[in-house]
């Protein structure tokens, strides 16, 4: 379903386009470009729940260089400090002074590679990093890059030696999501498109971006504006009621958790080109807003989520 | 752009407007709700003016909102505002009565109250509608009296905080400052008011009502004198008596009995006509023995012309313009009319006059009772009567000392008097003052009960023929009179069998076998009146009450008929609430004695009725059932009509209010397209109630309706901007696209078509 642009975007074009490249990167997964492009927009940061090699990097550095930004990726072990993502100040011999070196943190995307494998110490330091775009390094503040995305990936089969994200700092992303295996007529075409790339590009180069990091801020900030009528406002907060009380779930959503989850639904309403949020943009993003952040089974996060939904009526 | 109020701001001012109108309604006019013809036109007019400014005004907020008000609507406003001024000036001009100043400005404050309540969109405006009803409600506090109001001005109380509590928080909100209600105020401002609503429930009436009396104004009040206000109506009282020393006081003085006023006789007199003497010349003879014991009835002795009354008069004098003279009612009657006040009761008739009983005593007894009211106590009290209800008489040009009261007299009070030895019987039933008049302008109170006639039958009562009181089914010593009444009265009576049902049907007979004819007299030397008045079938009422007293008599009923004053319905002031009685409402009438003890009135003179029992609603709907069951029985072809229409109705209901959908959807498709596609999603979502496509609760509409049948697609798209972008957001569609979508949604999914498809759909989906 789509509707007519009530309010044109600035640059719906690039947007589109943006669109498009990550689609022929991701053969067969539109829903989840959709939902990375959200999160982007919403200013969040995305978990990425999946087995190895289904395209997070991929669409991670896809996207780096589509928006002409810095890509970075840690891959986290046990023995990751968090001096390893933040950065450190070393001792220059010729000025005879600290200096301070920048971490991977400070790229405007990066991807931290199983995250749950790094010690709870380094993931705190990331994820305060993630929640206040700064970090402070003996005592002296460094702000991060303002569109600042970090992707997050998580492998949901092996949990040996791994240490379990905890709620509250689950709560620092704002969507969980799984890109899942591609289809076989996908992964067919993906086999003849990487020999039809050799064939034809032989040095391949960077692509061209299709979206500066001004512009990508003039989208954030219009996203951010985009109008949320007070009955869907009330729909939202009565959902956010419904979480608490749910005999399935342990930890309902937070007062944060339901900003997020406003910011994301404006920006599907935000990509479907409509200039004000519905009740559908807010069930749409409900699963990967929720399984986040609310305390349930994993079996059954589907299904909560559907039933909670469910008994709420929408506002018509 | 204005800014937009929220919905609820809106509508608690238009209930405050509603509310004030109302409270001014009800202090402008008097109880009953009587209005006069000027009334409703002013309200016809003033409702053709308020009908366009509320559509412009709907037609306007359906577009852009402006911050200016257009000046059609300013001038529809001042042309409301102006509308009464110009009514009262026309009708001055056109000769009618004028209206107080205060009443046509409280209607030109009414009609801009509504003026502004249509136009409270505008920001500013709502201020002044507040504004306008808050002197509304104060004029009608001060105006107006009774408890509608004072519920009108609890109500107003407890919508204006909530309204004043709702403006203090939209500006604390407009101005960023969101703080807490403050519920302190609230609380103590809650208390205030269910405090006064307690003192005004429970607290001490009677002594306030006391206290209203000690103001130093004596003036009328506006049910006295339409343009009298604020007073408590003792003025007459107090100005006459510097001059008539009768006027204030209990107990009759020369002064009083020396009154021009008229007294009953004098009434009848003017009314019948003077008594013409009958000029027998009479010669004393011997007889035999046994003709004289034939004579056992003797004929009144008393010479006293009030004791008796005579049917054979002179035509009465003729009435001339008397100048103007002041009011000339003479008594002013408050309750409920018809009413028949008794005054004097007769017992004998002679075949040309009637004669007064010497009282025997009364069924009843006067004690007192709370001051200053008496109450009347009964041997045996039948419980024959139906709820009490009260009456206020007030004597204004009239002369008696027999108090004029309804039957069945419970309760009564005479001003203040709280003394029994003031009060006595005339005659059974009818109260007097003793060896006194009652004063003038005194009023007095009565509460009594009609009786309710089903009862009669339910009782079983005893009709025979009496062993006592003989003098009640005496009849007049004229044989082939009787032989006449008693044929007519068996003729009427029919085979209806003896008890209230054959009297019923004997007053039935001559009510419609006669007619009325106040000039009517029998001639000078008529000497069997009755006997005239079956002849030439027209008469005035007292023949109407002789011939079915007689005739009642024939069949063994005892009866009396009964002198004194009709309040008629049609003498009833509505600005007074007062109803007048003239000379020409005397009047004549029947009453029966029932189970020997209750004097029961029936009324044989057509023109007028009898008070109906004053029935409470548990009565008045078995009475209302036990006639549609009647009516059941009567008519089974239309019954067995209507049920299936009923049975039909309720069957097709969904198509029927699918039908009335279809309707209401051509007076909006006029509207703007928001309400247009939100009327199309409540239809649909009505019309798929029950079906397989009804949809969840949990699933927008513009989702949900598209996955049934992707031809709505295009409208979910309108809807969900109907639904949910906000007003400034225009539609992105015409006006026209919109009526289009919406009418293929009303005309073609009808609720059958959408339980066809959705079934169709089901059916494709079972295995």
């Amino acid at each position: 379903m789509s509707a007519p642009l009530n309010k044109a975007p600035v640059s719906l074009q690039s947007l589109d386009s943006l669109r498009h490249r990550l689609n022929s990167t991701l053969l067969g997964k539109p829903q989840v470009i959709e939902q990375v492009l959200a999160c982007l927009l919403a200013r969040g940061h995305l978990l990425l729940e999946d087995l190895p090699g289904l395209g997070k990097t991929t669409v991670a550095k896809t996207l780096a260089e589509s928006i002409g930004s810095t890509f970075a990726r840690v891959q986290c072990t046990p023995d990751l400090l968090p001096g390893d993502i933040t950065g450190f100040s070393i001792f220059n011999q010729q000025t005879r002074a600290f200096e301070f070196r920048q971490g991977p943190v400070f790229a405007d995307i990066l991807l931290a590679d199983e995250i749950n494998r790094a010690t709870p110490r380094t993931q705190s330091a990331l994820l305060e990093a993630m929640a206040e775009h700064q970090v402070t390094v003996d005592n002296v503040r460094y702000p991060l890059s303002k569109i600042s995305f970090v992707m997050a990936t998580q492998n949901p089969v092996e949990h040996h030696g791994t240490y379990h994200l905890p709620e509250a700092q689950l709560d620092r992303f704002a969507m969980k999501i799984t890109i899942g295996y591609p289809s076989p007529e996908h992964e067919a075409r993906m086999l003849a498109q990487a020999i039809e790339q050799a064939t034809t590009a032989e040095v391949p180069g960077a692509p061209k971006p299709l979206l500066t990091i001004n512009e990508l801020m003039q989208m954030q900030q219009q996203v951010a504006r985009l109008p949320v009528q007070a009955q869907v406002q009330q729909y939202l907060v009565a959902l956010g009621t419904a979480t608490r009380k749910h005999r399935q779930v342990t930890l309902g959503l937070s007062p944060r958790g339901l900003l997020q989850w406003q910011r994301v639904a404006q920006a599907r309403a935000f990509l479907l080109g409509r200039g004000f949020v519905t009740p559908d943009d807010i069930q749409d993003v409900a699963l990967p807003v929720l399984s986040v952040r609310l305390g349930i089974e994993p079996e059954a996060v589907k299904t909560v989520i559907r039933d909670i939904l469910d008994s709420v009526p929408v506002p018509v | 752009m204005a800014v937009k109020l929220p919905r609820w701001q809106l509508v608690l001012t238009w209930l405050l407007v509603a509310l004030a109108v109302l409270a001014t309604e009800l202090a402008t006019i008097k109880p009953g709700f009587a209005y006069d013809t000027n009334r409703w036109l002013d309200w016809l007019i003033t409702l053709l003016l308020t009908a366009p400014l509320a559509i412009m005004v709907a037609r306007h907020q359906a577009g852009k909102s402006a911050t200016r008000v257009p000046p059609v609507l300013f001038i529809l406003t001042l042309s409301l505002f102006l509308l009464p001024v110009l009514m009262a000036l026309t009708g001055r001009l056109l000769g009618y009565q004028g209206l107080l100043l205060e009443i046509i400005l409280a209607a030109s404050l009414r009609n801009l109250a509504i003026a502004l309540a249509c136009l409270v969109h505008w920001p500013r405006l709502i201020y002044s509608a507040a504004m306008v009803s808050l002197f509304l409600m104060v004029f009608a506090l001060v105006q107006g009296e009774g408890k509608l109001i004072l519920a009108c001005l609890a109500l107003y109380s407890a919508l204006g905080c909530c309204w004043l509590l709702n403006w203090y928080w939209l500006h604390l909100v407009k101005q960023e400052h969101r703080c807490a209600a403050p519920w302190g105020a609230i609380g103590l401002l809650m208390l205030i008011l269910s405090g006064i609503l307690v003192m005004t429930l429970v607290g001490p009436a009677k002594a306030a009502q006391t206290l209203w009396g000690f103001l130093p104004s004596s003036g009328g009040r506006d049910d006295y004198d339409p343009f009298s206000r604020g007073g408590v109506n003792t003025g007459d009282e107090v100005i006459k008596g510097s001059q008539e020393s009768t006027s204030t006081g209990m107990t009759d003085s020369d002064f009083f009995l020396d009154s021009p006023d008229d007294a009953l006789y004098d009434v009848a007199h003017d009314l019948y006509g003077d008594v013409i003497k009958p000029r027998d010349w009479q010669r004393t003879i011997a007889l035999p023995a046994e003709k004289m014991l034939k004579k056992e009835i003797i004929p009144a002795e008393s010479l006293n012309a009030s004791k008796e009354f005579s049917l054979l008069r002179q035509p009465p004098p003729p009435t001339g313009e008397m100048g103007n003279q002041g009011p000339s009612a003479l008594l002013y009657v408050q309750g409920r009319v018809p009413v028949h006040l008794r005054l004097k009761a007769y017992e004998l008739f002679d075949g040309i006059i009637w004669s007064e009983p010497e009282y025997h005593g009364s069924t009843g007894d006067v004690h007192r009772d709370e001051a200053p009211w008496m109450k009347i106590s009964y041997y045996q009290w039948p419980e024959l009567f139906s709820q009490p209800e009260k009456h206020v008489i007030k004597i204004a040009r009239f002369k008696t000392d027999a108090l004029p009261f309804p039957p069945q007299i419970q309760r009564f009070r005479v001003g203040k008097i709280h003394d029994r030895t003031f009060f006595g019987w005339s005659q059974d039933g009818i109260l007097r003052m003793v060896e006194r008049n009652v004063p003038k302008g005194t009023l007095t109170e009565v509460e009594t009960a009609v009786v309710d006639v089903r009862l009669l039958e339910s009782k079983r009562l005893a009709w025979d023929k009496p062993t006592r009181l003989l003098n009640y089914v005496s009849l007049p010593g004229i044989d082939s009179l009787v032989e006449k009444l008693n044929a007519l009265a068996l003729r009427y009576a029919g085979e209806t069998p003896r008890g209230w049902k054959q009297i019923e049907a004997i007053v039935a007979g001559v009510r419609q076998d006669f007619q009325l004819n106040r000039k009517a007299q029998p001639p000078a030397d008529c000497r069997d009146v009755l006997s005239h008045f079956l002849e030439c079938r027209t008469g005035r009422d007292v023949d109407f009450a002789t011939l079915t007293a007689m005739l009642l008599r024939t069949q063994g009923y005892p009866c009396r008929v009964v002198s004194g004053f009709y309040g008629d319905p049609a003498h009833h002031d509505a600005n007074t609430d007062h109803t007048l009685i003239f000379k020409d409402d005397m009047h004549f009438w029947v009453e029966v004695l029932a189970g020997g003890k209750v004097w029961v009135p029936v009324e044989p003179t057509p023109g007028y009725q009898l008070a109906s029992p004053l029935y409470s609603w548990i009565d008045r709907l078995q009475q209302a059932a036990a006639a549609f069951w009647q009516w059941c029985l009567q008519h089974p072809l239309a019954m067995a009509l209507l049920l299936g229409l009923v049975l039909a109705a309720i069957i097709n209901r969904q198509e029927l209010l699918d039908r009335w959908y279809r309707l209401r959807w051509r007076w909006l498709t006029g509207q703007s397209p928001r309400e247009q596609l939100r009327f199309t999603q409540a239809l649909l979502d009505r019309r798929s109630r029950g079906t397989a496509w009804q949809r969840p609760c949990g699933i927008t509409p513009s989702l949900w309706y598209p996955q049934q049948c992707p031809e709505l697609d295009r409208w979910a798209a309108m809807f969900a901007w109907a639904g949910y972008a906000p007003p400034y957001v225009e539609c992105p569609w015409t006006v026209h696209e919109v009526t289009a979508t919406c009418d293929t949604i009303v005309q073609s999914y009808p609720r059958r078509q959408v339980r066809r498809l959705s079934s169709s759909q089901t059916s494709t989906l079972s295995p």
